[in-house]
């Protein structure tokens, strides 16, 4: 019975071994796809009168802003006041806002001198009654909706209803689009009008950089060390599987934070669901699943030089709650659409990228997590040998540290925000250091996540914000 | 390198490219695993071997990219610290400073940072100050640099050279006409955008000929680049609105919208009823902006009889901005029965536009029993009052 129990533990010990150096070799060529992508990009010279005429231009599709807001009088009227000032020649801005229990809508009425407008708003999506919409009367494109709290799907689903433009541009009331990202997002849809449905711009970790009137004005690495992680994540993320995803058409996310869509395509996959945590996750899902089946010859685009800057969680707790809710919401997106993975009637999409995401990012944490656990227990009870168990954490820090420095040296390689050498300096030391203990925890509560999905699976947690270059501040 | 960046087989290259590092990967970790022959277990060999492999090309890579960092950084501070020095030296010939030979010689030493602040005192710089700088292109004796940079195979060097070149007031034209030729799409574009705006009437001619096959995107920015009095401009409209073509009329149809100036375009009913929804929708979306010879109440009322909503929308927004009042009784007959809320908005504020009694046909709709007619009659006539107001103000 022993000899059974031990060959099992050397057994998973070897599978979790095997699992880890084929999530970094995938990782690895996803990294590639994506710096061959970067490459083309920055060294493609692109003649500057060209954006200059479309920033100019009519015939530049409008966009309706969509800003779903709760509890943000730290940033609102700042973050407000920067996507008016955007660059782009017609688009208008519609912040919702989603039953505040503090100052958001009184401060945007003083500030933007607003007021209950009788605009029209269509039923086209179902979705919480509106108790007032809000207009300025200064000449500025601005419309606040105010309605009582019913979750960001469902806000951004009322502000569908009240969008008047062909393109919604969807970002988080408290994140900061950079002047020329409305009319870069737009580039793939002036393109290829007929084929783009969505664009996914890039979501750049807002901590440490300096902040005037709305606007970044210098990057710098952030302070602490727990934004310094997540700034490596998300390099690690964007840079690296969704560009990759992007070339193959096969894009699965597109972030709350910063994304673009044709208004008619969100019409007629209903909206966005209120039923998940991971709204903008399932949206995306949803809009491939609807193309593939009307046959739809589409895509679904990400571009790195749109960026929108948003402030990281600096608390352990609030990072832990917003993680378990990333998790919750990739697992029930992929729940939901289970009946495409592995179907070839979704090519690659069904073939490669959703069982990479099942197998990787749904199961990737309970994996590493019992692997971490067998080896723990077998070296205690000395039932699996020194050998395989040097062997399992070497791998395991390998692949974590491999995949932090390449999207590091990714982002020095291409696009270069970061422009000292102390900041790459910094960054790959986080990306050394991270996994050391930082991902671990994140691997313990992205495994937890499953369990918070059967109790409770539909709760988003609080935010703490500080806001940008203010005290800290709770907008819970 | 740079040619095949801007190829068409780029893709292809994308593509192919992770294929052969990963199979570069694959042998460099089976050569490593012949290193560690000395371990008998087999899975233990090839996964020290995927560690070693994994971390050595991570620090090769990093080493390589930090010390790049460095020497780059450095780099990027004297030049930058040159493009300064020129920068005042530049600031002072153009105020009518004698710094000419000290600018000579720095272009000669440094021509790229001249060249880029040469470019931007031109976009700066107005009347006899910018004729000043402009002539140091000469008098460097750079513009032979750049006019023989526009045959060269490298895309980014003629895309660099063409982009200079067009801030001269007296571009050499020609040579540029050669670029349209270039394999690289993005060269051609630059040679049709600099040919557009300052190219003589044939060369205009010639760009004009191809919008119809270029794509919408390139289509909207060289709208924006030929001069409203280009005559090559109106000899094109008159013949592209008169062609069967829906892909010329549709180019020229996207100009006026860009423009929005009155364009004469002679007999419009076959555009009114063309078979094509989109020839139709921005027919009379352009309308405003169309002398036609031909009644615009007749053409109106074509298109708000038409069977897409799309086209009545804009046949609304047409009659609104045309102001034709006899058009009244019939927008609020539609209004009343619009199907799709668009529509109604348009129709409702052209009714705001017209005089006779619209105004105060659009009012009884607040009253109305369609919920939809009422909130949007609601709207629009609160918008039109504040707007009233503001002007007021």
């Amino acid at each position: 019975m022993r000899e059974l129990f031990v060959s099992f533990l050397t057994w998973y010990d070897n599978l979790v071994i095997f699992y880890l150096f084929a999530i970094s070799t995938i990782y690895m060529m996803l990294l590639l796809v994506g710096c061959a992508a970067l490459l083309h990009h920055r060294f493609f010279r692109r003649d500057p009168e060209v954006s200059r005429a479309l920033e100019f231009s009519a015939l530049m599709p409008p966009i309706s802003i969509l800003a779903p807001a709760f509890n943000e009088s730290a940033n609102i009227c700042q973050s407000v006041r920067a996507m008016l000032l955007l660059r782009y020649p017609q688009f208008e801005v519609v912040v919702i806002n989603d039953g505040s229990k503090d100052e958001t809508l009184r401060l945007l009425i003083d500030e933007f001198h607003l007021y209950k407008s009788a605009r029209f708003s269509g039923h086209q999506l179902a979705s919480a009654p509106i108790r007032a919409i809000y207009e300025s009367v200064d000449p500025i494109p601005l419309v606040v909706i105010d309605k009582g709290n019913s979750g960001k799907a469902d806000s951004l689903n009322v502000g569908l209803n009240v969008a008047r433009y062909p393109l919604v541009c969807t970002v988080d009331a408290d994140s900061i689009l950079e002047e020329d990202a409305l009319l870069r997002a737009a580039l793939p849809f002036v393109e290829d009008p007929e084929r783009v449905i969505a664009v996914s711009g890039i979501v750049r970790v807002a901590n440490g950089c300096q902040v005037t009137a709305g606007r970044v004005v210098r990057v710098d690495v952030p302070r602490s060390w727990l934004a310094r992680f997540q700034v490596v994540e998300y390099l690690r993320a964007f840079l690296g599987g969704r560009i990759a995803f992007s070339s193959y058409n096969c894009l699965l996310v597109i972030s709350g934070a910063f994304g673009l869509f044709s208004k008619a395509a969100l019409l007629a996959v209903g909206g966005y669901h209120t039923d998940t945590v991971g709204e903008d996750m399932e949206l995306v899902v949803r809009l491939h699943h609807w193309a593939r089946r009307e046959h739809k010859n589409y895509r679904i685009v990400f571009e790195p030089e749109p960026v929108c800057w948003t402030e990281v969680p600096e608390a352990l707790s609030t990072l832990r709650r917003q993680r378990s809710r990333w998790q919750r919401g990739t697992i029930q997106t992929l729940w939901t659409h289970r009946g495409m993975i592995a179907n070839p009637r979704y090519g690659l999409l069904g073939l490669a990228a959703f069982p990479y995401y099942v197998l990787f990012e749904m199961f990737g944490p309970v994996v590493e997590l019992t692997g971490y656990l067998v080896t723990l227990v077998g070296l205690g009870f000395n039932l699996i040998n020194r050998d395989t168990a040097l062997l399992f954490f070497l791998g395991s820090l390998t692949y974590g540290v491999l995949l932090s420095v390449a999207s590091v040296l990714l982002e020095e390689l291409t696009l270069r925000r970061y422009p000292k050498v102390q900041d790459l300096l910094i960054l790959l030391t986080a990306s050394v250091v991270e996994s050391l203990g930082f991902r671990q925890l994140l691997t313990i509560w992205r495994a937890q996540a499953f369990w918070h999905l059967f109790r409770n699976g539909q709760a988003w947690g609080a935010m703490e914000r500080k806001g940008f270059g203010q005290r800290a501040r709770h907008t819970a | 390198m740079a040619r095949l960046l801007y190829s068409r087989y780029w893709q292809t290259t994308q593509r192919l490219l992770p294929i052969i590092v990963l199979a570069l990967y694959v042998m460099s970790i089976l050569v490593t695993a012949l290193v560690f022959s000395w371990l008998d277990d087999q899975f233990v060999r090839y996964a020290l071997a995927c560690v070693v492999v994994q971390t050595v090309s991570l620090l090769l890579l990093t080493a390589g990219l930090v010390a790049g960092k460095i020497i780059g950084t450095r780099w990027n501070d004297r030049r930058q610290r040159r493009i300064d020095r020129i920068s005042d030296l530049m600031a002072q010939y153009s105020s009518g400073a004698e710094s000419q030979a000290q600018l000579l010689e720095a272009a000669h030493a440094h021509s790229s940072e001249f060249l880029e602040v040469w470019e931007a005192s031109l976009t700066r710089l107005k009347g006899s100050s910018r004729l000043r700088v402009e002539g140091l292109l000469h008098e460097t004796g750079l513009h032979r640099v750049l006019l023989s940079r526009l045959s060269d195979h490298d895309p980014g060097r003629v895309l660099f050279a063409i982009s200079l070149l067009r801030k001269l007031d007296n571009p050499i034209m020609e040579a540029i006409e050669k670029a349209l030729t270039h394999p690289a799409d993005v060269v051609r574009m630059a040679a049709r955008i600099t040919l557009a705006a300052r190219g003589s009437p044939q060369a205009q001619e010639r760009v004009l000929r191809e919008l119809p096959r270029l794509p919408f995107w390139q289509r909207v920015v060289l709208f924006q680049q030929i001069p409203g009095d280009s005559p090559a401009l109106h000899e094109y409209l008159a013949r592209a609105f008169q062609t069967g073509d829906d892909t010329t009329v549709l180019a020229a149809l996207e100009f006026v919208l860009s423009r929005q100036r009155l364009q004469p375009i002679g007999p419009a009913s076959r555009l009114a009823g063309s078979t094509s929804v989109e020839v139709r929708i921005k027919f009379f979306r352009a309308l405003p902006f169309l002398a036609t010879d031909e009644d615009p109440v007749v053409l109106i009322r074509r298109g708000l009889d038409d069977a897409d909503w799309r086209v009545r929308t804009m046949s609304a927004r047409a009659g609104g901005a045309l102001g034709i009042a006899s058009l009244g009784p019939l927008m609020a007959q539609r209004f009343a029965r619009a199907t799709h809320p668009v529509e109604a908005g348009h129709l409702a504020r052209a009714l705001t536009t017209l005089d006779g009694d619209s105004w105060r046909r659009l009012q009884e709709f607040t009253v109305a029993e369609n919920e939809v007619t009422r909130a949007i009659a609601a709207e629009v006539i609160e918008k039109h009052l504040a707007h009233v107001h503001q002007e007021v103000r």
